[in-house]
């Protein structure tokens, strides 16, 4: 009888700790998947800014349409695409196309001064620092989660569960915010 | 790095567990001082009147006493708790006169951005509101409830002063405090113990000036007879106990949180060079003491009142200061970003730039306003002696930033050492830096500037002018703080060490600051004083005219 009941009040310990690490690897999952609607939202609004600013600089820059078409195309592929493999391809892409514009930019001094344009800029500087923390924090809570599942003991509810490790939001240009730059 | 929140959560409510704590014994305490004294005194006079009988003091409080006094205590303290902590950030807000940033005015609306962009920083879990001061001192703060509601303030004098990148760096700093939780401890702490502060505020002004509001002396109060006085110095006596123990409010505020805040704010922007630059430019100027909320030290970005404690790390220091030394963070942040002195000067420099981008002058309509004199040549800067090229560590930083620079040569610029040059400005021959903006003008040569008017000023200058003006009248009802002589700068002119010009306000109806020099009486402008000035003095004329 006794052994009985160890061998129960073990089973429900187990149990009871597979439930818990169970549930927090959901909830590590939940938060995760709600930092990246949290870029969703922001790039959602960059992809809005951009036809008014194309359609702003336009006014000014009569020289520059294959500058201005291939933010127009770089766009266009960012709001199509659907996996998270294109969807970083894209934004990548029109992140590169957005900067050569305001480079192109920096040579016509009355798109500079133009009122709408000053507006349109500190809208889309915030929304790009807005991606970028998102970013930060998104990454932040991939990295907790992919820790968690890959460590044991998660690792074998993870496997048992199919938890799969998440992917990072990566940039191609490292030099994207100036880091600190180290010198000795 | 996630913020684990559930540590966070732990350490706020300990702490604020134990301002509770203190603020409950102080009142248990007090009220047993106060009754057994009380007590103590009847039973003599009753006594002395009678039989002469004496009782040994401590037999007066028996258990009745105590229970009876600890109760109304308990009572008393927990009205205060409550009263001070519901609604504290509306009743906060309030008496700093704060408002919610405007979205139609371009720098409110930048400033709203930077807001918004903190609060997705920390992974949307606060939402933070965005408020401004209505003040030309300049600093920022954070505030935030037991609701989770969140906001950030900054004063109107420091956004007019800042370029987005030291606002981003600021504006990280306070969202710093709010992610790590010690933003609520300090907002509480700084509440609940303010009340004190503020009873002992409400009594000095009666005792000096008769009325609460402050103004001038009364003098038919003051032949009211000598019994309102000893009434008032017994107040007033009281109310520096009071003081005292609102002051040992910031026992529960350690130094370390700064630290810690400015350290997220470089990990958000990952420019500890914006926020070195923000934090300078704060400490020289005038940073609010006088104006409502100052005795709230503790949540602001670096302190209104200037104390002595704040230079210093010693164990008193630790315990009394709320704000580690300046020169100490700035020493800090410029190690992390392993800073040159040429890599700072580009910053300085591309941060004057980058300035226009937050405060698009009026283009080229208007005539030209200092910074855009032309300078007569010069434009090598002279070698520093022993200067330029070595690296900067916390020790060497504060040749720039954290402490006035000694200029090595006649005509350096004392904040920059940049060279100064010679420029001719309203007909009046001035020195004025290139790289700074400042400006080092003759005592007489002032008033000529501020009664020409060939310059038209932009809508930044007028704001700021506008703030200056409201100023007076709330410097005027805070006299002890009126006016400050603080030693400051070296004179470029002079080079006396020991002789340093003194900061101040030009004068008690213009409260512009400036930096005089006591020996050839020549004043330093920072950048934008001198138009303020000028600005205001126009505003008078114009407005004597029109009476």
């Amino acid at each position: 009888m006794v052994p009985l009941l160890i061998v129960l009040g073990v089973v429900v310990v187990v149990v009871m700790m597979v439930v818990g690490m169970y549930n927090a690897l959901v909830q590590m999952r939940v938060s995760f998947q709600n930092a990246w609607s949290q870029i969703d939202v922001q790039l959602k609004r960059r992809h809005d800014l951009i036809p008014n600013l194309v359609e702003t600089a336009k006014g000014y820059m009569t020289h520059e349409r294959g500058t201005l078409e291939s933010v127009t195309k770089a766009r266009q592929m960012a709001v199509d695409a659907s996996s998270i493999q294109d969807k970083l391809a894209a934004e990548n892409m029109l992140t590169s196309t957005l900067r050569s514009l305001m480079a192109v930019a920096e040579n016509y001094p009355n798109l500079k001064a133009d009122q709408t344009m000053l507006r349109l800029q500190e809208e889309l500087t915030t929304t790009e620092n807005k991606i970028g923390f998102a970013r930060q924090y998104y990454n932040d809570e991939v990295s907790r989660y992919n820790t968690a599942i890959q460590t044991f003991p998660n690792s074998i509810i993870a496997g048992q569960f199919a938890f799969q490790p998440a992917e990072f939001f990566k940039l191609d240009d490292v030099a994207e915010r100036n880091v600190p730059q180290v010198k000795f | 790095m996630p913020y684990s929140f559930v540590e966070i959560e732990q350490s706020k409510s300990r702490s604020i567990q134990w301002s509770l704590a203190f603020l409950v014994v102080l009142y248990v305490l007090g009220a047993l001082l106060i009754v057994w004294v009380v007590k103590y005194y009847l039973f003599n006079s009753v006594h002395d009147r009678f039989d002469g009988l004496r009782i040994s003091p401590l037999s007066l409080l028996d258990l009745p006493t105590i229970s009876w006094t600890m109760g109304g205590a308990l009572v008393l303290s927990a009205v205060h708790w409550f009263a001070s902590t519901d609604a504290l950030i509306d009743k906060t807000l309030q008496y700093m006169s704060g408002r919610i940033a405007d979205p139609q005015k371009d720098d409110e609306r930048v400033f709203r951005n930077v807001v918004e962009e903190a609060s997705v920083a920390t992974g949307g879990k606060y939402r933070i509101e965005a408020y401004l001061i209505p003040t030309a001192a300049m600093n920022a703060f954070a505030l935030q409830d037991f609701q989770g509601r969140s906001v950030i303030g900054i004063t109107e004098g420091l956004l007019k002063r800042l370029n987005r990148e030291q606002l981003e760096a600021v504006v990280a700093h306070e969202a710093g405090h709010i992610a790590t939780g010690d933003c609520l401890e300090t907002t509480v702490t700084s509440v609940v113990f303010k009340a004190f502060d503020t009873i002992c505020d409400i009594s000095r002004r009666m005792l000096f000036y008769g009325n609460i509001s402050g103004g001038s002396r009364s003098s038919s109060r003051r032949d009211s007879g000598g019994s309102f006085v000893v009434l008032l110095l017994i107040v007033f006596l009281i109310a520096l106990a009071l003081k005292f123990i609102g002051y040992l409010g910031s026992l529960f505020i350690s130094r370390q949180r700064e630290y810690r805040a400015d350290a997220m704010a470089v990990q958000l922007t990952r420019n500890p060079l914006a926020l070195a630059e923000a934090l300078h430019i704060i400490d020289q100027r005038w940073k609010g003491a006088g104006i409502p909320g100052e005795n709230m030290d503790a949540i602001f970005i670096l302190s209104p009142r200037q104390s002595a404690y704040d230079d210093n790390e010693d164990l008193f220091s630790d315990l009394f200061s709320t704000h580690p030394p300046i020169k100490k963070r700035v020493g800090i942040l410029l190690d992390m970003a392993h800073a040159k002195e040429a890599d700072l000067d580009n910053a300085l420099n591309r941060a004057k730039s980058r300035f226009e981008t937050l405060h698009p002058g009026p283009a080229a309509q208007t005539s030209a306003t200092l910074g855009d004199i032309p300078a007569i040549p010069v434009p090598v800067p002279l070698p520093v002696p022993g200067g330029l090229g070595m690296p900067v560590g916390p020790g060497n930083a504060s040749l720039v930033f954290g402490k006035p620079v000694i200029p090595a040569a006649k005509d350096q610029c004392p904040r920059c050492q940049s060279m100064l040059v010679p420029a001719v400005y309203e007909g009046v021959q001035i020195k004025k830096c290139p790289s700074c903006q400042g400006a080092l003008v003759g005592e007489m040569d002032v008033l000529h500037i501020v009664a020409t008017k060939e310059v038209q000023f932009d809508e930044r200058i007028r704001d700021l002018a506008r703030m200056t003006r409201e100023q007076v009248v709330v410097l005027r009802s805070n006299p002890f703080d009126q006016i400050y002589d603080q030693k400051s700068i070296v004179c470029p002119s002079c080079l006396d060490v020991r002789q340093k010009m003194t900061r101040r306000f030009i004068n008690p109806k213009y409260p512009v600051e400036v930096d005089k020099c006591k020996i050839c009486a020549r004043v330093w402008f920072d950048r934008d004083e001198l138009e303020i000035l000028q600005c205001l003095y126009e505003s008078d004329q114009l407005a004597a005219v029109k009476n």
